[in-house]
């Protein structure tokens, strides 16, 4: 996954480097747009970015659209945030599932994060839809945002529940756990963006004795192992359990929300209205807890995300 | 001076060896040329002088040493070596070329440099316009040159040359031939000689050793070669033309003075006389020289009739070639085939005029000697 | 002599100034306030710093172990040997940089010295390859005539051999270069640092100017190495 992730970026860095935005990427498939308004006829493409939690949510899209009998085309782990919010905004991704919080900084260009969910959600549903003609469906209880990470181990000992803890720990010159120092592995997006490091570290005024920037993937295994001390991650990360590791509480409530909403175009919501009513209650339906224990059966276990898509969908009955 | 005992060499995984119980001796200052078609092992056989190639049995004395207890990097040294490629070093000026032997034996600057400039001076090349340049920018010739000079630079007692004149025209070759006879004349080294070339290795060789399948035939004189080959190989290497092969053997100043011939013309000399040292002349032309003696050209009896004036000069009509005295009366015979004369004017190592040969005395010396 | 001048040193001075240009420009002019916080004299200084010793450290040690090993490989003895490693780093070098860093960052963590190992062995290849190629093209006649006239193995190597290869293997580290450019970019992956840093941050947040001025820089970066290199093989190369 890390491998198929750092590919990706790797491209990107090359063609940026090269032509400065010049990139595009299609879909192996010509999506024709519905002339008609048969519903038969449309033909849904379901976009994803290439982390194991939004290939499984593509996934569910694609098996719950399909059960109801609407044809789908695969297009999920297409790239990072940028590119297939960009094809969807050319219209080669009909349908994928966003992070509110994500819209209202990188795609609506707000500077301020929101850190009340439907807030948030209320103003990216209206601002997408009027700007981009994009809608945006229920969304989910689970909020996947930014999390301060230790070891369960070394947070038990010394004490340390909440990102208050942590801040106190290091300023008083608690000595740091492995390795020694009070560092802090990070994904390069969290150490510039305002609800990110600069934010947290003003508002819990502290600081870390170093911090190590590599690629979102590898903080976790890099907490594991004693390279740092401390790590960022996201909230319903099944390697979070399984690695042992524990999500600080963010008392002070810092992180901004990130729930997750299937992103419809509006022409195909037009063309098949039917797609809000089949994955409505499966939104409502996917909270944190389940949304992690997904997430761990693909990066621990090691099953397929369409495998895992379609267990829970059925356990669920959403689909037989 | 170089004595082969029993020599062999065969290579890992032949079968056959390449040079088979070899008995040979090259006596100070001579050149002996070993000759034979490809794969003779005449090669492998000079290599094993210098120990490129180490002898799998026999020995090799050098000057009575036994060279295969000898350090071979100090035997290397002390032997010039000049192979076929010519080998010169690309990245290397042609000083530095020349320089390499010197600059390994350590010797101060100035006389690795005076030596430089005497050995570039003896091959023909000017060291003020050549010194500083990269073989890239010589002629297939003056490489050669440079390549002899390198080999002789360390004033080495014996020299290995292994086809040194291959790669240049026949032309060019014929004359690096006669300059490097000069020279040896004068430094009389012991060489070892390969060639293929059984005409250059008459002209070339004191003695001639012919090798075939890794064993020497016949080591002998180029004259004893050619009067009495030791058997058919020997007979058919050397070919059927035997005679004309003579002509390899003798240099034109060796005749020269058997031809009688008429002298020159100074450009001064009134139209009469010149008329009748014509008329005397066995060419029916005389040759035209300046005041210093130096070829200036021939007037034949058309030119008489073509032109008007009152002094050979006026008369004279340039020639387009001419033999040094030291060349063969094979270049000789090469250049008038050329120039397509019957005649061919000889010049000596001054530039001075030396005489005239014609086809005639050439067709003597074959006939004197059947 | 002027013209020597100004090709070794106006050449790479202009270009270091047109990257000074471009920090101090978009240092004071950034977009908005995610450029401001990235683009600082001290980050962008920061990741200068570690892509130089990112690149520079692999590069020097690529350069020394891959030339001394090529050199090893071309002995008569080794040549086989030689030869089969020639292949085997044919082969290695198609595996993109990115999947050695992967590779590197699974067997032995994160960081800046992983980044800077797993830089050092895939810049050795090209290296490794020409100087292997470079010495055993040296035309066989040459080596015969320097071991002829009595230089020893040490000194056809020393005075032949490397410089007669030299061209080629300046040509193998012109290759690493280009690779290290590209390859020190991706370090920021596993915590490496340099211009990635810039690159990938700038990627992350959609800011062109972040993205462009740790492009522009590493860019730069690789075309003074290669510049100066050049020059090296231009003034040290007199023959051809």
């Amino acid at each position: 996954m890390t491998m198929k992730r750092m590919l990706v970026m790797f491209l990107m860095v090359m063609l940026v480097a090269g032509s400065l935005f010049a990139m595009g990427c299609e879909p192996d498939e010509v999506v024709e747009e519905p002339v008609d308004e048969d519903p038969v006829d449309v033909e849904v493409v379901v976009g994803s970015k290439e982390f194991t939690e939004q290939l499984i949510l593509g996934q569910i899209a694609i098996l719950a659209l399909e059960h109801h009998g609407i044809p789908t085309v695969d297009e999920t782990g297409l790239g990072g945030t940028v590119v297939v919010r960009e094809a969807q905004e050319r219209g080669d991704v009909d349908l994928f599932w966003e992070y509110t919080g994500t819209a209202l900084i990188t795609h609506l260009g707000y500077d301020e994060a929101i850190t009340d969910p439907q807030e948030c959600y209320d103003l990216v549903a209206a601002e997408d839809l009027e700007r981009n003609g994009l809608v945006w469906l229920d969304y989910t209880p689970f909020n996947n945002t930014y999390t301060i990470m230790m070891r369960q181990a070394d947070a038990n000992e010394l004490g340390i529940a909440t990102l208050s803890d942590l801040a106190e720990a290091i300023n008083e010159g608690v000595e740091a756990p492995e390795p020694g120092e009070w560092t802090f592995a990070t994904d390069h997006e969290y150490t510039i963006r305002d609800d990110g490091y600069p934010g947290l570290q003003e508002l819990y005024a502290f600081e870390f004795a170093d911090v190590i920037t590599m690629d979102l993937g590898i903080t976790y295994g890099a907490l594991r192992d004693g390279d740092v001390a401390t790590a960022m991650g996201f909230a319903t990360d099944g390697r979070i359990a399984a690695f042992e590791l524990v999500n600080l509480e963010d008392d002070l409530n810092f992180h901004p929300v990130y729930n997750c909403s299937p992103v419809v175009r509006q022409e195909i919501l037009e063309a098949a209205p039917q797609i809000a009513d089949i994955l409505n209650p499966i939104a409502a339906a996917l909270d944190a807890e389940t949304m992690s224990s997904l997430n761990m059966q693909v990066d621990i276990d090691e099953y397929l995300p369409v495998e895992v898509a379609e267990q829970w969908l059925t356990e669920q009955g959403f689909i037989e | 001076m170089i004595k082969l005992e029993s020599v062999t060499k065969k290579f890992p995984g032949m079968k056959v060896p390449a040079v088979k119980d070899l008995n040979m001796e090259v006596n100070k200052g001579e050149v002996c040329v070993l000759v034979g078609p490809s794969g003779c092992g005449k090669t492998t056989t000079m290599k094993m002088i210098n120990r490129i190639h180490e002898p799998t049995g026999g020995k090799i004395l050098i000057d009575g040493e036994d060279a295969l207890k000898m350090n071979p990097i100090k035997l290397r040294l002390d032997i010039g070596y000049v192979i076929q490629e010519i080998g010169l070093f690309p990245h290397m000026t042609i000083e530095e070329n020349v320089a390499t032997v010197p600059n390994e034996k350590k010797w101060p600057k100035e006389q690795t440099d005076k030596k430089v400039d005497e050995m570039m001076t003896l091959v023909g090349l000017d060291p003020k316009i050549y010194r500083k340049r990269y073989p890239s920018a010589l002629s297939g010739g003056q490489r050669q040159r440079v390549g002899v000079a390198r080999a002789m630079v360390s004033d080495p007692p014996i020299m290995l040359m292994d086809e040194p004149f291959g790669a240049v025209d026949p032309i060019t070759r014929a004359r690096l031939q006669n300059e490097f006879l000069r020279i040896q004349e004068r430094i009389e080294k012991t060489i070892v000689f390969v060639t293929h070339d059984i005409d250059e290795a008459i002209k070339m060789g004191d003695t001639i050793a012919v090798m075939r399948e890794g064993e020497l035939i016949q080591h002998a004189t180029p004259s004893d070669l050619l009067s009495a080959p030791a058997d058919d190989f020997v007979a058919d290497l050397v070919g059927r033309n035997r005679s004309i092969k003579r002509l390899h053997l003798i240099r034109i100043r060796e005749i020269l003075d058997d031809v009688n011939r008429v002298k020159p013309a100074p450009e001064d000399m009134p139209l009469d006389e010149v008329k009748k040292r014509i008329e005397d002349s066995d060419i029916r032309s005389v040759i035209v020289v300046d005041r210093d003696n130096k070829l200036k050209g021939i007037i034949g009896v058309s030119d008489l009739k073509r032109k008007t004036g009152e002094v050979a000069a006026d008369y004279c009509q340039e020639v387009s070639d001419s033999v040094t005295d030291d060349a063969t009366l094979n270049d000789a015979l090469s250049v008038m085939l050329e120039m397509g004369e019957g005649y061919v004017a000889v010049v000596n190592e001054d530039d001075q005029y030396a005489g005239t040969i014609t086809l005639g005395d050439l067709l003597n010396v074959v006939k004197e000697d059947n | 002599m002027l013209q020597n001048l100004y090709k070794l040193i106006i050449v790479p001075l202009f270009l270091i100034i047109v990257g000074v240009v471009i920090v101090i420009y978009t240092v004071n002019n950034p977009t908005d306030g995610l450029v401001a916080r990235m683009l600082t004299y001290d980050n962008v200084l920061t990741a200068l710093q570690q892509h130089l010793m990112l690149m520079l450290v692999s590069m020097i040690g690529a350069i020394i172990v891959g030339v001394l090993v090529g050199i090893m490989l071309s002995r008569p003895s080794l040549y086989y040997v030689g030869r089969g490693v020639e292949n085997v780093v044919n082969v290695g070098q198609t595996i993109p940089s990115l999947a050695i860093l992967a590779l590197f960052f699974t067997w032995l963590g994160l960081g800046f010295r992983v980044a800077v190992f797993a830089l050092f062995l895939y810049s050795i290849l090209p290296i490794l390859r020409n100087t292997f190629a470079g010495i055993t093209s040296v035309d066989s006649s040459i080596v015969e005539s320097a071991k002829g006239m009595g230089l020893n193995q040490f000194r056809i190597l020393t005075r032949i051999e490397l410089p007669l290869a030299f061209p080629i293997i300046i040509a193998g580290i012109r290759t690493a270069i280009v690779i290290n450019v590209g390859a020190a970019t991706l370090a920021t992956f596993i915590g490496g640092g340099g211009f990635g840093d810039l690159i990938v941050t700038g990627l992350s947040v959609r800011r062109d100017m972040v993205i462009v001025t740790g492009a522009g820089l590493a860019a730069l970066t690789a075309i003074i190495l290669d510049y100066v290199i050049g020059q090296i093989e231009l003034r040290v190369v007199k023959w051809t």
